[in-house]
């Protein structure tokens, strides 16, 4: 099994509901977006036009940040899911120097609000590197990521990539869905 | 960020600063030891762990970065796929090592010392080493693995340690000043040309080549400076004048090489992230 998401840009309106979304769901600090939307204008004038272009951690298959992390803190789950044990998490930001996409951040000592949910580790969690992990917690009951059941015009589509039947599977196999920096074999694809 | 390229802005003054006094600490000791390698009894105790204490302030740096002392302990964990784990059981090893040669120096076991001395020079090799492999590591960031940013990184540490070993020479050991003064300026010329070097062959249409260039001049100027002074200084015939002036350059090679690393750091530049071709049908 390997977990993949496409993300249809001619679909996406900017609507930042997957980023607020993800902030509810994860209780992330202030400045921090697990998922974050990126406006890419195309063109020249008068013949121009806006993209929106969601970004999160891409779950890549050979991910950079784990082959450099020196503790072993980030590590591959099931479906190919790449997460970060918090209490291994030293803190030396050199998974975030790697990180091709941009998708990881730090929490200093007291940037974390005390009473928000999933605070499992309260010690791990402090000056860790955190980001996306796809809503592991959902996927282990069988309920979708936050950001792909809250998108409003349906633009995430999230499945397993090795099932023949699934739709990602058919979009990615098809070439319609196109990999951003495919060097790294990311799991999030993109159709434009 | 859109359709350009992205910096990393994690790595900063603290992580330049643990590069270069590592980089910097090493190669004291590397340098000084080949020096008395045939004569190890001439050779001064306190110049020899001097370059383990250096190793031991960039550490420092380290730690604050980290916040607690048990994160670096941590991070030797993954030591067979990162650097950055590596790197901390090559300092560990290191300064480890100089803790045994005072100790040796301290009880006057002179065999023990021998053997110590030539294990330090293997590691400090390593810890002269593991912060080119850092960099290179983060495969994203073209830059950093280039051949020319490996080289002046490592000239530079030299040199940087070079110039120091002068500098104390005037306090500690006056005797190996001169050698140390030829060696210094050596080195100074040889970073001096490889940097002018690369950076000439780079262009200026792309960002990253402009920043490249930038990083590798950065170094020019201060060098520049610091190799006339001790051009000066073997000219002269005054020992205390040799050293005064040797203190100063060596302020000038270490503020050139830490200028370096910093500039290296900040031009860090990731490719775009989203690039035109997503949007072609």
């Amino acid at each position: 099994m390997r977990y993949a998401m496409v993300i249809d840009l001619s679909k996406c309106v900017g609507c930042n509901a997957c980023a607020e979304a993800c902030k509810i769901e994860h209780g992330t600090g202030f400045g921090v977006k697990y998922t974050r939307i990126e406006e890419v204008e195309l063109g020249s004038f008068p013949d121009v036009k806006k993209a929106y272009v969601p970004l999160q951690c891409m779950h890549c298959e050979d991910p950079e940040c784990l082959k450099v992390c020196p503790t072993g803190a980030t590590y591959k789950a099931e479906g190919g899911v790449v997460l970060i044990d918090q209490d291994k998490c030293s803190g030396c930001k050199y998974c975030m120097v790697a990180c091709p996409y941009g998708a990881r951040f730090f929490y200093e000592d007291k940037a974390r609000p005390k009473d928000l949910p999933r605070m499992d580790s309260e010690e791990g969690r402090k000056g860790a590197v955190e980001k996306c992990d796809l809503c592991i917690d959902r996927l282990r009951v069988g309920r979708e990521p936050a950001c792909v059941e809250v998108c409003p015009t349906r633009a995430r589509i999230f499945g397993d990539a090795d099932d023949e039947k699934s739709e990602v599977h058919e979009l990615i196999s098809s070439g319609r869905a196109k990999a951003l920096k495919p060097e790294h074999k990311p799991s999030i694809y993109y159709i434009w | 960020m859109d359709m350009r390229a992205f910096r990393q802005k994690e790595f900063g003054g603290k992580v330049a600063s643990d590069l270069l006094l590592s980089g910097a600490g090493s190669s004291m000791y590397i340098l000084y030891y080949s020096l008395f390698l045939d004569r190890l009894n001439e050779a001064s105790p306190a110049m020899i762990l001097s370059g383990f204490a250096i190793v031991l302030i960039g550490l420092f740096f380290l730690l604050s970065e980290l916040g607690r002392p048990r994160n670096f302990w941590r991070m030797a964990k993954n030591w067979r796929r990162s650097w950055m784990a590596r790197g901390v059981i090559f300092n560990s090893l290191y300064l480890l090592d100089g803790l045994g040669i005072a100790l040796a120096y301290a009880l006057g076991y002179e065999g023990i010392i021998e053997i110590l001395g030539a294990l330090g020079l293997a590691f400090a090799a390593l810890v002269l080493i593991y912060p080119v492999m850092l960099l290179r590591d983060a495969e994203d960031i073209e830059l950093w693995r280039r051949a020319g940013s490996s080289i002046v990184i490592l000239l530079s540490a030299l040199s940087t340690g070079a110039t120091i070993i002068s500098a104390l020479s005037l306090f500690i050991q006056p005797s190996v000043l001169k050698v140390s003064l030829e060696i210094s300026m050596a080195l100074i010329l040889a970073t001096l040309l490889a940097s002018s070097l690369y950076s000439s062959s780079l262009g200026r249409a792309e960002e990253l080549e402009r920043e490249a260039k930038k990083t590798f001049n950065s170094i020019l100027v201060p060098y520049t400076i610091s190799l006339a002074i001790y051009a000066l200084a073997i000219f002269s015939s005054q020992p205390s004048l040799q050293g005064g002036i040797a203190l100063i350059s060596s302020f000038i090679a270490i503020y050139g090489s830490l200028e370096f690393r910093l500039n290296l750091l900040g031009s860090g530049l990731h490719p775009p992230i989203v690039k035109e071709d997503l949007f072609k049908k």
